[in-house]
């Protein structure tokens, strides 16, 4: 369960956990040990995802493709 | 090809091949092999002439002319005029060479169809000009044909592309076709009909085949042409949020392009399979220009993409056969960046929502079991006092009630009063009138008093008279006597009285007592 600074943030997860922790404080009623772990966790999630929103620069790649122009292939009706 | 040719062409292929390297790209991206062969037939000896053969841009020609040039001058070889060689071919060989020279020449001819024949997997046509006799025989393979959506009807107006050769088996020149496009509005609209029709009843548009995009997609592959405004529109509305663009660059207009739009797509799928949406775009345009978008073949490799697609073709009011397969169909270029970034520009204040909402509910949470262990303590306290509120409140209700009733006696008491006051008015003077018929009376009996007096004087005075005379006082006076019995009692018979009685005499003076001697009867 320990979750170290993974690299490979996956945003769409984190607000999809953060989504639920919020629904699950929506409940009447919460434990409240539960509830500080939860919050904590919560906390955590909204920290990556900002730093994540920090990274705003998009990158652009153009993809040289091979064409197969080179070579014709031919074949003949029977 | 003769062997100088040969050599020369050998010689071309290797500069370029040292060119491209140099440059670090393929040696296909400096010049075809295509135009090599053509310029190795034509020879140019200047920039012009080299200008004219196919395939040599603006760009190439300065990029690349330069060497090519050197390359024909420089070769002495090529200035030797041909030697024929005596080279004896066997048939097959001969239409091997014709065809090397001939499938390069690449084409595309418009023109109406006329003769139809179809095979189970080919079918020739041929192709002819309106008013020109001339007549194109035509193969195209029948997969082709279904990819394009075209059927074939005479007097169509077509565009193909494709390549001549000769058939070896009967000898006949064809022209083989590899990209068909339809000619006038009409004819577009009727096939698009019928091809939107065909791929329904495939299940081409089931809402239920539809993948769904990522919400926060990051890596995206964006399939358009290099030349376009879509390709800018995209990118500049798309914002930064930290995607990652693979662009594809594709021909979107023209026969050429459906090759290139499902090579891409396959391409991502095969290369890239975590690009998470596949973005195809271009501007807007006439049926003509969308006619890639409304084949066959786009709709089928937007269909077996198992990366999700977002199409944005043309403006609002296009409607492709992309647009109706695509996962999901923007309207326009900026749309389609909108639809992946407005995720991303809404999720701040979402994070900032999330935070609020988690900070105050624990807050609130800790402070409601704060509050209710105040409460526990304050029950008792509480009860008691809601007890004697309650008893209070009884008490009271009872004092006002008593008030109330108090009032209510006081105002009957008012009333009364009231009443008394009006009835002892008429009373009032009831009892005037009376007093007054009473002081008339009174006078009456005054005057009358006197008169009354005197008849009484004289009736008592009668009355004296007569009892006067009846006094036996008085008879006693003439003379009579009155005899009493010992017991006082008259005596008016001899019958009351025995001899020897004594008996009492009364006189009007005095009297007498004597014994009786002799009774008579």
């Amino acid at each position: 369960m320990n979750e170290k600074e993974d690299k490979s943030f996956d945003f769409a997860k984190a607000i999809e956990e953060l989504e639920e922790i919020n629904r699950w404080f929506q409940n009447e009623e919460i434990d409240l040990d539960a509830g500080l772990s939860k919050f904590r966790r919560g906390l955590e999630l909204i920290k990556k995802s900002r730093e994540r929103l920090k990274q705003v620069e998009n990158e652009f790649k153009e993809i040289k493709k091979e064409f197969g122009g080179e070579e014709i292939l031919t074949e003949e009706p029977e | 090809m003769n062997k100088n040719n040969q050599n020369f062409y050998e010689l071309l292929r290797q500069r370029r091949n040292e060119v491209a390297k140099e440059a670090g790209i393929k040696p296909y991206m400096v010049l075809h092999n295509s135009v090599l062969s053509e310029i190795t037939e034509k020879k140019p000896t200047t920039i012009e002439e080299l200008g004219k053969i196919k395939g040599m841009g603006k760009k190439r020609l300065t990029r690349y002319g330069e060497f090519i040039l050197e390359a024909i001058n420089g070769s002495s070889v090529t200035l030797t005029p041909e030697i024929f060689e005596e080279k004896v071919y066997s048939v097959s060989e001969f239409i091997d060479f014709i065809n090397e020279l001939l499938v390069p020449k690449r084409a595309i001819v418009q023109g109406e169809v006329n003769q139809i024949k179809s095979m189970n997997n080919y079918t020739f046509f041929t192709l002819v000009d309106k008013n020109i006799e001339a007549v194109l025989n035509c193969f195209v393979w029948q997969s082709k044909l279904e990819s394009f959506g075209v059927e074939l009807k005479e007097g169509l107006e077509l565009k193909i592309e494709g390549f001549p050769k000769i058939f070896k088996r009967k000898g006949g020149f064809n022209f083989e076709v590899e990209h068909i496009g339809l000619v006038g509005e009409g004819a577009l609209k009727q096939a698009f009909e019928a091809l939107k029709k065909k791929l329904a009843v495939d299940g081409y548009f089931g809402l239920e085949r539809k993948k769904p995009i990522l919400k926060y997609s990051e890596r995206i592959g964006l399939i358009t042409s290099v030349y376009g405004d879509a390709k800018n529109d995209f990118l500049t509305h798309l914002g930064k949020f930290g995607f990652k663009i693979h662009f594809y660059n594709v021909r979107v207009e023209g026969l050429y392009a459906i090759d290139e739009i499902t090579s891409a797509i396959r391409w991502f799928n095969e290369n890239m399979g975590d690009v998470e949406a596949l973005v195809l775009t271009r501007g807007g345009g006439s049926l003509e220009s969308l006619q890639p978008f409304n084949s066959e073949a786009i709709a089928k490799a937007i269909f077996a993409s198992k990366i999700p697609i977002i199409t944005a073709i043309g403006h609002e009011n296009n409607e492709t056969i992309a647009d109706l397969v695509a996962d999901v169909y923007a309207s326009t270029p900026t749309d389609a960046a909108r639809i992946l970034s407005d995720p991303w520009r809404q999720v701040q204040d979402l994070l900032s929502s999330y935070e609020t909402n988690i900070i105050t509910i624990l807050k609130d949470k800790y402070d409601n079991i704060e509050e209710k262990l105040t409460a526990f303590g304050s029950n008792f306290v509480s009860a008691i006092n809601m007890v004697i509120s309650f008893r209070k409140e009884r008490v009271e209700s009872l004092q006002r009630a008593l008030i109330l009733s108090f009032y209510r006696i006081i105002d009957r008491i008012k009333l009364t009063e009231r009443n008394f006051l009006n009835n002892w008015e008429r009373l009032r003077t009831q009892i005037l009138t009376l007093r007054q018929s009473v002081g008339n009376q009174e006078n009456t009996l005054f005057k009358e008093i006197n008169r009354w007096f005197r008849v009484l004087q004289v009736s008592l005075d009668n009355v004296e008279e007569k009892l006067k005379l009846s006094d036996p006082t008085g008879r006693l006076k003439q003379g009579y006597s009155i005899i009493f019995n010992i017991g006082n009692k008259v005596i008016k018979s001899s019958k009351q009285i025995n001899v020897g009685e004594e008996i009492i005499l009364k006189f009007y003076e005095g009297g007498a007592s004597t014994r009786v001697e002799k009774k008579k009867i």
